[in-house]
């Protein structure tokens, strides 16, 4: 069911409605799920809209055999003048909404937003956030964990993609909305997969399972006849990171090694001059490591981060029977 | 003075990207101490690029006539986020990072987040003391103040009151400092001094010439300059003001922000200080009135506001003791 949770005047026309998604009975377990932090991250919003379908379909019995056992709620859009440009962040404030939180309740609008979303979502037991890579940059699908005990770690497990990885403690990670979350008693994952402003409909179809999955596994939907799948997933922590950077400015042509693992010494791209062609420089993995991070836009500096490896002495397997 | 490229990365394109510093060293001997200004942080702040080059003018000139007088150590970053500074907009652009919120432990290897990085831990070797030059964003217009996180409070004050700012607002603590190049620089025990004056995109002369006064006062306090420049004239003491000093108003309603006052101008309690209209319709939504008796120490300059957006502040006078 569609809801309004926040009605504001605009200076100059329509006022700027945010809506949220609802199902299910309340008393039971409760998950939120968060898209449309940033205004070109399509994969989440395309991701919403076809959960918010099926969950609709479960509710009015075409989807035969489901039952919706917990409260489910999805926040497709919430830095609704970013989605309006395109952008990543409203122009007008140049504020990234995901430093935002928690926000005020009467303040800026972008603090407003954000105050909105955590009244809304502080009483569930799970949130879901849906993400892509940063700008110029590819993620293979994975979830990011803050704090992951092995309790967080078991539940990441059942959204179904093959790698965790741990977000760094900073101090600017306590304005996110994952950490707000994670401080007021969620357990938050963030689901990340492709890049901004391109739409991907495989990941979409992976991130859309794994939620039913998550779903069914922690008690939020049932199946009468089928049981729910646990999955397998190595999990990395921060210390397995291995940023891997540039030695020459130019043109960065990268391998297509994404989502794979490669050995030390691989060739993960080239970079070649903008105005000659001429290779510069081959860049290669420093380490053994899973490619969780690419780049994507060409144009690299000298020292530019070109992709992220998840070294594998760091991993453990979190397997379905574990 | 010595010119010195603090980092550098090759591009693309062609030319580098180059942060430069200048250093005025001691006339002889150990510095007694080291200051370090920096600004241009945000690229749409030029208040503090024009401060840095009045710094820079006067202490070339005083080191061409009186070298002796330097009995400490003078360094200026002035334009700290030259990508940013040329295209007028506050984040790195082709990250959309903001620099100011990178400060401290940030994980990440992106360019800006290097930089921030390198210049972070620049100022942490090189000085004793910093002050780093904010404007205002494009929405306020500030007096020059300098602000001061309520833990830092003692150490930063008698340095405040040194500099003859307008005022000196000691406010509480929030997460959105925690990323930021003073709160991290005071929280290693280097004294620095945030100022936030004028408005972004735009230089007011009058308020840089207090500026500039205060900080070749701030110099000679400190021992660094032997002497005070007889043009340097004297000017009265902030006002200080505590959390509960300070009042603010903010709109009621979305609209256009038309204001009546001045920024400086002392206001009563209830005072009209502005309209918020809507245009379209043609009618007043909302006469602003002032929150208390004081100085009117932050306007609203961008017209467009939405309900809640902060429209002003005073710093409240202080009621006689009884």
């Amino acid at each position: 069911m569609k809801e309004e949770i926040l009605n504001i005047p605009t200076p100059f026309g329509e006022p700027l409605i945010l809506y949220k998604n609802r199902w299910g009975p309340e008393g039971g377990e409760s998950l939120s799920i968060v898209s449309g932090l940033q205004g070109d991250r399509l994969n989440g919003l395309m991701v919403a809209s076809r959960l918010s379908r099926f969950l609709n379909d479960v509710e009015s019995g075409k989807e035969t055999g489901y039952q919706i056992r917990g409260t489910i709620q999805i926040f497709p859009v919430v830095n609704y003048k970013a989605w309006e440009t395109g952008n990543p962040i409203w122009n007008f404030d140049s504020q990234d909404v995901d430093l935002t939180f928690p926000g005020t309740g009467v303040g800026e609008l972008t603090e407003t937003i954000c105050n909105t979303v955590i009244r809304h979502t502080a009483e569930s037991d799970y949130g879901i956030i849906l993400q892509t890579g940063e700008r110029h940059y590819e993620d293979a699908p994975h979830i990011k964990l803050i704090e992951p005990n092995r309790k967080r770690r078991n539940f990441a497990r059942s959204l179904g993609l093959p790698i965790g990885r741990e977000v760094a403690e900073s101090p600017s990670l306590v304005l996110s909305l994952a950490k707000q979350w994670d401080q007021i008693g969620l357990h938050p994952f963030i689901l990340s997969a492709g890049k901004p402003q391109i739409y991907h409909p495989q990941y979409s179809d992976l991130l859309l399972d794994g939620i039913i999955n998550f779903m069914r596994t922690n008690g939020l939907l049932s199946h009468n006849r089928e049981n729910s799948s646990q999955r397998e997933m190595a999990f990395f922590d921060a210390h397995s990171e291995c940023p891997v950077l540039t030695r020459q400015a130019g043109l960065f042509y990268p391998e297509p090694v994404n989502g794979t693992v490669v050995e030390k010494g691989s060739k993960l791209g080239e970079v070649r001059d903008l105005y000659e062609g001429a290779v510069l420089e081959e860049v290669h993995a420093p380490e053994k490591g899973y490619v969780v991070t690419l780049r994507e836009h060409p144009m690299v500096h000298e020292k530019e981060l070109v992709g992220i490896l998840l070294r594998e002495k760091n991993q453990r397997w979190f397997w379905p029977f574990g | 003075m010595n010119t010195q490229t603090l980092l550098s990365r090759a591009s693309p394109l062609g030319a580098p990207l180059n942060i430069v510093k200048q250093t005025f060293p001691a006339h002889q001997g150990k510095p007694v101490q080291r200051v370090s200004f920096v600004s241009g942080l945000h690229g749409d702040e030029f208040e503090g690029l024009y401060l840095c080059h009045r710094l820079i003018q006067a202490l070339r000139q005083i080191q061409e006539t009186q070298p002796e007088v330097f009995k400490g150590e003078v360094h200026i970053i002035p334009a700290a986020n030259p990508p940013a500074l040329n295209q007028g907009t506050r984040l790195w652009p082709f990250y959309g990072s903001d620099m100011n919120r990178m400060m401290g432990p940030h994980p990440g290897a992106s360019i800006p987040v290097q930089m921030s990085r390198e210049i972070f831990n620049h100022l942490k070797e090189c000085s004793d003391l910093v002050v780093d030059i904010h404007a205002s964003n494009l929405h306020l217009k500030e007096l020059p103040q300098i602000r001061i996180i309520e833990e830092f409070s003692e150490e930063l004050l008698p340095l405040a009151l040194q500099t003859h700012t307008d005022i000196v607002w000691i406010h509480p603590m929030a997460g959105v400092f925690e990323s930021t190049l003073g709160y991290n620089l005071n929280k290693l025990n280097i004294p620095t001094l945030v100022i936030e004056t004028g408005t972004g995109l735009r230089i007011e002369p009058g308020f840089v010439d207090r500026l500039f006064h205060g900080m070749i006062r701030l110099l000679h306090h400190q021992g660094i300059l032997a002497s005070l420049p007889s043009d340097i004239p004297s000017a009265p003491t902030p006002q200080v003001v505590y959390p509960r000093e300070v009042a603010q108003t903010s709109a009621k309603h979305s609209g256009l922000f038309v204001s009546q006052a001045s920024l400086g101008q002392r206001v009563g309690e209830d005072e009209i200080i502005g309209q918020v209209l809507d245009p379209v319709r043609g009618v007043v939504l909302e006469e602003v009135t002032a929150p208390g008796n004081g100085l009117l120490f932050t306007l609203r300059e961008q017209p467009a506001v939405h309900s809640g957006t902060l429209l002003a502040r005073v710093a409240l006078d202080r009621k006689p003791k009884s």
